[in-house]
């Protein structure tokens, strides 16, 4: 059988295993595939442009280029500079790479805990996860006793998302009432332990004496020390979580009406809810590790996307991951360039970005239903 | 058929249910009835699983539903919620399908069948034409037929599968008489066509018209359970709600129409 016949054998299998909805099933979005797929097109060109984009300005294609030929399987020939490849691969690529995962694990986790909390102004930093995860960061950063930097690259990531869990628990419990967790006792619960998370965090940083350099660096949302370890102790935590999330997006769809109502359709709504906290915890832990604590796209990417694609978190979480990635990829460059040589703290650029748009989901609130 | 038996339940160490013992079967529609805070709700919430029951059970065509898991027992049984906080972006044709939520494998997506039961669904229920609009923007009455829309896709089974059980609770409490009239109507119909129905209601008059038997509460206790003509007197009415009234026979159906007694006159007053 010939790779041709393989291919076509598996696309009418997959045209007939799936059963196309009928078109009053999906009215909201008309063409969801079509869009992600376009916004994904999207994230790429805008990593290409963000990759290429620095002290040394590589156009597009030759990063492509430089990309491929660094492939196994593509003969390209590149008549680049020979730096361009440690460039690209050394220094801009992960950090890239490092942004738009931190922009896509923030948005997933802001469009779960919005759902799962019914509250469109739910974030990892409102309910003091955030500032959590930042304390265990924090924490961990002053503690260390050595200055590998293979070590601490996981033991951050790790001790952010104990801060995290912890903090979760805690702003869990503290906002319960008799058996049910009703949105302002959480809300509330989450902005007292996250000043007090933060004021443990500023606490640790008066103590810190010379570490205070690197701590700052953090908190203030700073990307000039990421290199591939940082990458590679992020993503397990941003891709486990986010499949877990989206393993549970049809259940969360139901949580959107009430936790009565999801267990009368048959959800097992104490395990939904704690696989979604733990997962959108993860993710949260996982950008907050290397990041730092970065505002509003948590909140304005997953509100952008509900409004394009509809309240469906099948759809919703992966284009939310997508406007996630491209809106902090984009923020990055700004931050990069608007003051080149020197950098904007990432946070800086997402709030002058967020704040606006935040208040404008304020305002909208009270006349509009968001999910 | 439904078998309700030595029921207790509580919130804490608050009794909700006393010992309630009811029997419903296929094609009726059985009403529950009493003042605030007399068990109406929690009847129907120990009914779905809610309410996990602190003595008896509660058997349908002969299972113990507390041994059923959630998805399991969410085939046999359907909730029409009072009319509720709804997310409002969702299509009226997404909520229906949401219904056939406990047939659906882990991770699987709807087959074929669950379209053609969410549609069937919507036809019966009217709410066809609306199936592209968001159910924010619909009105009350449109929304609680959505809802039962939903119920009904949610216990649609294979056929000649045991009679299943749609729970209403106070489902129509906010809607003007005409809408509340053409739900009880759909209601009714669906009981006919083989549903076990059992609804909480507060209008004495529409649960004379609509309902075959009905349950009378009070503090947790069954008061009485037959049918309207025989609940719906004076002597019960006063011993459940407190109140004295008129009970005289409707024109057309012969059912029992219930009226207050002015305050001057009532039994209340006299006694004191």
């Amino acid at each position: 059988m010939s790779l041709g016949e393989i291919i076509l054998a598996l696309y009418v299998r997959g045209k007939t295993a799936r059963v196309a909805a009928p078109p009053w099933a999906m009215a909201n979005g008309a063409r969801p595939r079509m869009l992600i797929i376009i916004v994904a097109l999207g994230v790429v060109a805008i990593a290409l442009l963000s990759t290429g984009v620095g002290s040394v300005f590589i156009p597009p294609l030759t990063v492509i280029k430089v990309l491929l030929s660094h492939l196994p399987l593509f003969q390209v020939q590149v008549d680049a500079p020979s730096t361009y490849g440690a460039i690209l691969f050394d220094i801009r690529l992960p950090r890239v790479a490092l942004v738009a995962l931190t922009g896509a694990a923030l948005a997933t986790s802001g469009t779960a805990y919005q759902g799962l909390f019914r509250n469109p102004l739910a974030d990892p930093y409102l309910i003091g996860v955030a500032a959590g995860a930042g304390l265990g960061a924090i924490g961990a950063i002053a503690l260390r006793t050595t200055n590998s930097l293979s070590i601490s690259a996981f033991l951050v990531p790790l001790a952010s998302f104990i801060g995290a869990l912890a903090t979760v628990a805690l702003v869990y419990q503290l906002g319960r009432v008799g058996g049910s967790t009703p949105t302002t006792t959480l809300i509330l619960a989450g902005v007292a332990v996250g000043s007090l998370a933060t004021a443990l965090s500023t606490f640790i940083l008066l103590r810190l004496g010379q570490q205070v350099v690197h701590v700052m660096a953090f908190l203030l949302g700073g990307y000039s020390a990421a290199g591939w370890e940082a990458v590679v102790a992020v993503a397990p935590f941003a891709l486990i979580g986010f499949a877990l999330m989206y393993v549970y997006s049809r259940p969360l769809n139901l949580l959107l009406f009430d936790e009565e109502q999801a267990r009368h359709l048959g959800v097992n709504v104490g395990r939904v809810k704690l696989v979604i906290i733990v997962a959108a915890t993860l993710t949260t832990a996982g950008a907050v590790a290397f990041s730092g604590l970065i505002g509003f796209v948590g909140l304005v990417a997953p509100h952008a996307a509900r409004l394009v694609i509809g309240p469906d978190h099948r759809r919703l979480l992966p284009l939310a991951a997508l406007g996630g990635a491209g809106f902090l990829m984009l923020a990055d460059l700004l931050a990069r360039t608007v003051i080149a040589p020197e950098e904007l703290p990432l946070g800086v650029v997402t709030a002058f970005v967020g704040a606006p748009f935040f208040l404008y989901l304020l305002r909208r609130a009270r006349n509009a239903a968001f999910f | 058929m439904l078998n309700i038996e030595h029921l207790s339940a509580a919130y804490g160490k608050r009794m909700a249910l006393n010992d309630i013992c009811i029997e419903a079967r296929a094609g009726e529609v059985v009403g529950v009835m009493g003042s605030n805070g007399a068990g109406k709700s929690s009847l129907l919430r120990a009914i779905s699983g809610s309410l996990a029951p602190t003595q008896g059970r509660v058997l349908l065509n002969g299972v113990d539903l507390s041994r059923l898991s959630v998805d399991v027992r969410a085939r046999q049984i359907a909730v029409v919620p009072q009319s509720s906080r709804l997310p409002g972006a969702f299509t009226v044709g997404e909520v229906v399908l949401m219904g056939r939520t406990p047939y659906l494998p882990f991770l699987g997506a709807e087959s074929a069948h669950d379209y053609e039961i969410a549609r069937a669904a919507l036809t019966r229920t009217a709410t066809e034409v609306l199936a592209e609009r968001r159910i924010g923007e619909l009105s009350g009455g449109e929304q609680q037929r959505v809802l039962i829309a939903r119920a009904l896709a949610q216990i649609t089974g294979d056929t000649g599968a045991q009679p299943r059980v749609l729970l209403l609770d106070e489902a129509t409490a906010h809607l003007d008489i005409k809408h509340q009239a053409a739900i009880w109507e759909l209601v009714r119909q669906l009981a006919r066509s083989g549903l076990i129905v059992i609804a909480a209601l507060h209008d004495l008059n529409l649960a004379a018209q609509y309902a075959d038997r009905l349950v009378l509460l009070s503090g947790g206790r069954l008061l009485v359970c037959d049918r309207p003509s025989q609940v719906l007197t004076p002597d019960w009415l006063w011993r459940a709600y407190d109140i004295s009234a008129t009970v005289i026979t409707h024109p057309l159906y012969g059912t029992p129409l219930v009226t207050l007694t002015q305050k001057g006159e009532s039994k209340c007053d006299r006694d004191l």
